[in-house]
């Protein structure tokens, strides 16, 4: 049983838990079934009680004639300065804590993103340079078929070259060390390489102004 | 059986002795979280709450005009540096609290200047008066010079409990809890104190 009661020691207990009102109402209903039934009991209740009454009385009485140490107004303003000062050291200490924090979490929000995107970067500049298509050399090819062109153009103007073969030079140096071509294929590229001229004298962008002064007739 | 036994009891009415107490709109707990949040007013209003208790309290206890008010500040510093510490569910609640560091500051003082050399200063100042009314003072009022001086007779701890519930207006289980002692420990000190009150002043 969970009874306050019967946890308090001896009928002194009993009673000023009883006057002071602070029994369970199930304890205090057994109590004063115990005062009707003891008038010993009875007797020593009403002792405490004048006892505590006649003390509260000349307290009261003694407080009333004894002024306190210190007004509420004198103490309220001493102890708010306390108080104000408490508050500002706690914020002072929050001031000082807090940057800290910002300071961590900036430096997480920044770095690692960055610091992943710098790595993705770098990842897909090293692949890339690793598999590139040969795109120099789709193009020298291209430079090796217009320059077997100018070959054969530089193969019927004997006296003047091609005026785009430093470009080629500087461009494919191999240019230079091509071998020549047998005659009856010579013949064939001089022929294709008049129709190509006489019909397009459009500048190549890669080999610069189309020599077309030597294709006209 | 009379059921109005409670407005006999020590203190009980909700009158402080400092005069009528308006009932608190605000719980002391929510004061403090609002104190612990930085807000100055809170802590004002607890400190308003509580001064007329606490300064009787400590000025009964001490005996001592300048020494309570001394303590009553140094009981709020300790509040504002142990005031992350207070728990609002372990008992007794913020008045609890502020009760027993009250206490363990009058005990501090105590045994740093000796024991014995405060309760002589105690009952000197017990039974002196200031003011050009003094001597029709102590004739008007020789009842409570004789309760003052029993109070200040009576053993340490029992003055406590007795002053605590007079002007703590706190429950026996609130006391023992400020106490740090058993329930029926508060109440055999309070007991004792009231037979030793009555033999004094008979």
């Amino acid at each position: 049983m969970d009874s306050l009661l019967q946890q308090l020691e001896n009928n002194e207990a009993i009673l000023l838990m009883y006057l002071a009102d602070e029994l369970p109402a199930a304890d205090r209903a057994e109590v004063e079934q115990m005062l009707q039934n003891d008038a010993h009991l009875r007797a020593e209740l009403e002792s405490l009680r004048g006892t505590q009454a006649g003390f509260e009385q000349t307290m009261r009485a003694a407080d009333a004639s004894q002024p306190l140490p210190i007004s509420s107004q004198a103490a309220s303003r001493q102890v708010m300065r306390l108080v104000n000062h408490w508050i500002g050291q706690q914020l002072a200490q929050q001031a000082a804590v807090r940057p800290m924090v910002i300071g961590v979490h900036s430096h997480r929000w920044w770095l690692y993103p960055l610091a992943a995107a710098a790595m993705l970067l770098l990842g897909i500049i090293l692949y890339s340079s690793m598999h590139q298509p040969a795109q120099p050399l789709a193009r020298q090819d291209d430079l090796g078929s217009s320059e077997v062109l100018t070959d054969a153009i530089a193969a019927v103007h004997e006296e003047e070259p091609p005026r785009a073969e430093p470009i080629l030079s500087a461009t494919t140096p191999s240019v230079t060390t091509m071998a020549p071509l047998p005659a009856r294929q010579r013949e064939d590229l001089q022929m294709l390489a008049l129709a190509t001229a006489g019909a397009d004298n459009e500048v190549d962008p890669f080999i610069g102004a189309a020599p077309t002064n030597h294709v006209q007739h | 059986m009379s059921h109005d036994v409670k407005a006999q009891a020590l203190a009980p009415d909700g009158t402080g002795p400092g005069g009528p107490v308006a009932p608190p709109q605000v719980p002391d707990d929510v004061l403090v979280l609002q104190l612990r949040d930085g807000q100055a007013v809170a802590g004002q209003q607890l400190v308003q709450r509580h001064f007329p208790g606490l300064i009787r309290y400590l000025q009964r206890l001490v005996a001592n005009d300048q020494l309570a008010e001394e303590l009553h500040q140094q009981t709020w510093t300790s509040v504002l540096e142990h005031l992350d510490r207070f728990d609002p569910s372990a008992g007794g609640g913020f008045k609890a609290w502020l009760y027993r560091i009250a206490t363990n500051k009058a005990n501090d003082h105590w045994r740093s200047r000796g024991r014995e050399k405060g309760a002589h200063a105690g009952l000197r100042l017990i039974t002196e008066e200031s003011g050009p009314d003094a001597s029709l003072r102590m004739e008007s009022s020789e009842q409570e010079a004789k309760l003052r001086k029993a109070i200040a007779t009576l053993p340490e701890s029992q003055r406590q409990v007795l002053l605590m519930r007079y002007y703590g207006n706190m429950k026996f289980v609130d006391i023992a809890q400020s106490l740090g002692c058993p329930l029926n420990t508060a109440l055999g000190r309070m007991h004792k104190a009231m037979q030793r009150l009555k033999e004094l002043m008979s």
